[in-house]
């Protein structure tokens, strides 16, 4: 039993796979009027089939289904009314961390997350983070992501490490392990996770 | 035949506190690592002028921080006494 600091190896076919959207979420502007076709976006760049959107006359659960050019995609439901030019939210994919303690088995192998051997004291299943600003990045030539530092506040419990992964779809695949380097105990306190710097040496994950 | 190209992982730390929450140095701290890295490569001159830099806003950090709990306990005190709890509401103007 041990937690080890890794990329889950599954997450590295799943990203080849683009089954993990980790993008901060934006709006472009958008045209549609009762249909799946919104035509006349602000810009495509950002967008990538799986996005949920929404936005007035954008039904709940609305995805984009496919990218058509530079200035349309389809979405998974047809708009309730019409949108001309209107604003249409985006967004990647929710990412959570969960705390473990040492009892846990936890490393390149990890596939997805369970509840076992979860730390107690926090909420089960873990905590959303929050994708930072303009993430993925740039650094010359290395892209990376960033994630801001989760604070768990006023909490009792003891961690030896923790798992990032994506909900999507309620598959819960595993994104990496980190180790904490032994127990961390907070008793009434906040338990923090500092992610590293941002940049293309040191960011949270980075392909060069 | 590979090309370059790697896939990195960074490293996560933990911090932990008992008894209280995160003060404003430490969360200055935090804050600092993310508005401004300093590389080891950078030259001695700029080093020091970007050292001096990151330090100041630390400073001017903390002070603003310290003012938002100062702020946002007085929000509170008017929002308990407000609320008729005037005994609970002094307790925390004097924290």
């Amino acid at each position: 039993m041990a937690i080890t600091t890794a990329l889950c190896t599954s997450f590295k076919k799943e990203i080849l796979r683009g089954q993990h959207i980790m993008t901060v979420g934006a709006t472009v502007t958008a045209t549609a009027s009762s249909t799946v076709n919104f035509t006349s976006v602000s810009s495509t760049d950002l967008l990538t089939p799986g996005m949920l959107i929404s936005g007035t006359n954008i039904a709940a659960s609305t995805y984009i289904a496919r990218i058509v050019s530079t200035t349309a995609f389809t979405a998974s439901i047809a708009s309730t009314g019409s949108i001309s030019g209107g604003t249409v939210t985006y967004a990647g994919n929710i990412f959570k961390l969960a705390l473990f303690t040492s009892s846990a088995t936890l490393g390149a192998s990890t596939t997805a997350y369970s509840a076992t051997n979860e730390a107690s004291g926090v909420t089960a299943g873990g905590y959303a983070l929050t994708v930072s600003a303009s993430m993925p990045s740039l650094d010359s030539t290395t892209a990376y992501m960033d994630f801001t530092d989760l604070v768990i506040s006023a909490v009792t419990t003891t961690a030896n490490g923790c798992l990032i992964y994506n909900t999507e779809g309620a598959l819960n695949r595993a994104v990496s392990v980190h180790a904490f380097g032994g127990d961390k105990t907070s008793t009434a306190g906040d338990f923090t996770v500092v992610f590293p710097t941002p940049d293309g040496t040191t960011g949270i994950i980075r392909i060069a | 035949m590979q090309v370059g190209g790697e896939v990195g992982l960074g490293a996560v730390k933990a911090y932990t506190t008992s008894g209280r929450g995160l003060n404003v140095e430490e969360l200055a701290d935090l804050a600092m690592r993310r508005i401004l890295t300093v590389a080891d490569t950078a030259p001695p001159v700029i080093k020091e002028q970007a050292q001096q830099f990151k330090e100041n806003i630390r400073v001017l950090l903390i002070n603003y921080m310290h003012q938002a709990i100062r702020s946002d306990r007085t929000t509170l005190y008017n929002n308990l006494r407000g609320a008729g709890f005037k005994e609970v509401a002094d307790i925390i103007l004097k924290i």
